[in-house]
């Protein structure tokens, strides 16, 4: 046997020994995934205290919602999607969306008339550590889906890759802490509602230098 | 005569290890066809491969593993770790079959994991040397010597002075040029493999082909002159 038929005949040999998902396997498994971690972000945003208007107007707390929903819902779409390319898109597409994306939800924000509310101003960094907590909390079952949906990997940028996945499930839950807290004070917003989703991006990148990596096979060094 | 043409004369000759030779122009030829044939067919077993046909990934190994192997070699000149690498990236193919998008290339998604799997590898083994070089490699195939020895050895010598200018380039134009030109990617697939725009891939390439150009610009046949 040559030595080419040689090395098929052994990577054959260790594909039989180790089955892989088809892609049925896989579209079933992301679906439970994605509904399981929606269920358990629903049931946490629930446990918090679920959806509080409070002295806001409806219209406000709906629009507010609304543009940044659709926000997240083009995070989710950018960092998820690899279109007719395993490779996705160029890295610099990438950390440009991933910077964009708590940069946008900020100018959202300040361009309802939130501000002329006229409400008081939050006192104290309890309230801003306890909404980021939450919103962290909110957006970790997400991190967690959407890491499952690339745990092929990322040849090119795994850690642009990875912060892209944290930003947008941080957005998810800012989405979600936009709707529960009821505190309109602007640095509160930003430290409390808006600081997590750039936290998880920095996560994301971090978590996706292990997860989302590829590394060699280490080989023992030639003599 | 252009450059390319130049190469195409001159380097008109195969390695043994199955290679094209580096500067056969990426255009318009018939190998260009079979490649894109071939990068075709890989994506297609690729994708029942996904659906499920567990026979395909022999097909996909035959398309994807020569071309692979040659890309690794020629970045590692070592026919060991090339193979290994080789096998790695297959293996991590077949791993992630499942995520196979329909429609898309199989290629450039395998050298890119080739790719990364090389430079974690290289910077692991940073400070140790990277084994034989190519030409020391007994277990490489020697080159076919049957047509013509003496055009043979001039061809030879043409392509290790082709790799050493190549050698002197910049990293990031070497490896978009070789891309392009030797392993025949498109401008779009060179640019997913590398991870950056088409625009920076042109660039690159075309950066490569003018100093290559400057650099080997006496090897172009003096134009003929009329005889008074």
């Amino acid at each position: 046997m040559s030595a080419g038929a040689d090395r098929k005949a052994q990577l054959l040999d260790a594909v039989r020994a180790e089955p892989s998902p088809t892609r049925a396997d896989v579209v079933r498994r992301e679906r439970v995934w994605s509904l399981g971690a929606s269920c358990l972000t629903a049931l946490l945003f629930v446990l918090a205290g679920g959806m509080r208007v409070g002295s806001r107007p409806p219209m406000l707390v709906a629009s507010s919602a609304g543009a940044w929903g659709g926000i997240a819902v083009v995070a989710t779409v950018m960092a998820l999607r690899r279109g007719r390319s395993m490779l996705g898109a160029p890295g610099s597409w990438l950390l440009a969306g991933t910077i964009a994306v708590p940069l946008l939800l900020a100018v959202a924000w300040f361009a309802l008339p939130w501000v002329s509310l006229g409400a008081p101003a939050t006192r104290g960094y309890s309230i801003d550590a306890a909404c980021f907590a939450v919103t962290v909390a909110l957006s970790a079952p997400l991190v967690l889906a959407f890491f499952v949906r690339r745990q092929d990997g990322d040849p090119l940028q795994p850690s642009v890759t990875g912060a892209a996945l944290g930003a947008a499930a941080g957005a998810w839950g800012a989405v979600l802490i936009d709707l529960h807290c009821e505190t309109v004070d602007p640095r509160h917003v930003v430290l409390g509602h808006l600081l997590p989703v750039v936290t998880l991006a920095f996560v994301g990148a971090l978590i996706a230098r292990s997860s989302l990596a590829i590394h060699a096979k280490r080989r023992d060094t030639e003599a | 005569m252009d450059l390319a043409g130049v190469f195409e004369a001159r380097a008109d000759f195969r390695f043994g290890n199955g290679a094209r030779p580096y500067f056969a122009p990426a255009g318009r030829d018939k190998s260009v066809d079979v490649a894109a044939v071939a990068s075709s067919v890989a994506d297609l077993a690729m994708d029942r491969y996904a659906r499920g046909d567990d026979g395909a990934f022999s097909e996909v190994y035959d398309l994807v593993a020569p071309r692979l192997l040659r890309y690794l070699t020629r970045q590692t000149r070592n026919l060991a770790l090339a193979e290994d690498l080789v096998q790695q990236t297959l293996l991590r193919i077949h791993r992630a079959r499942g995520r196979f998008t329909p429609g898309a290339a199989v290629f450039p998604w395998a050298m890119a994991i080739a790719r990364r799997l090389l430079i974690d590898d290289l910077r692991y083994r940073r400070g140790d040397k990277l084994g034989r070089s190519l030409d020391e490699d007994p277990t490489l195939d020697p080159p076919d010597l049957a047509p013509n020895a003496t055009d043979l050895v001039a061809a030879s010598q043409l392509a290790a002075r082709i790799r050493a200018e190549l050698a002197k380039l910049p990293s990031a134009q070497r490896e978009a040029f070789e891309l392009i030109k030797e392993d025949e990617l498109s401008l779009a697939e060179a640019a997913a493999v590398l991870g950056t725009t088409v625009t920076a891939v042109k660039l690159r390439s075309h950066r490569a082909y003018v100093a290559l150009r400057l650099a080997l610009g006496d090897l172009a046949p003096e134009p003929k002159r009329d005889r008074p």
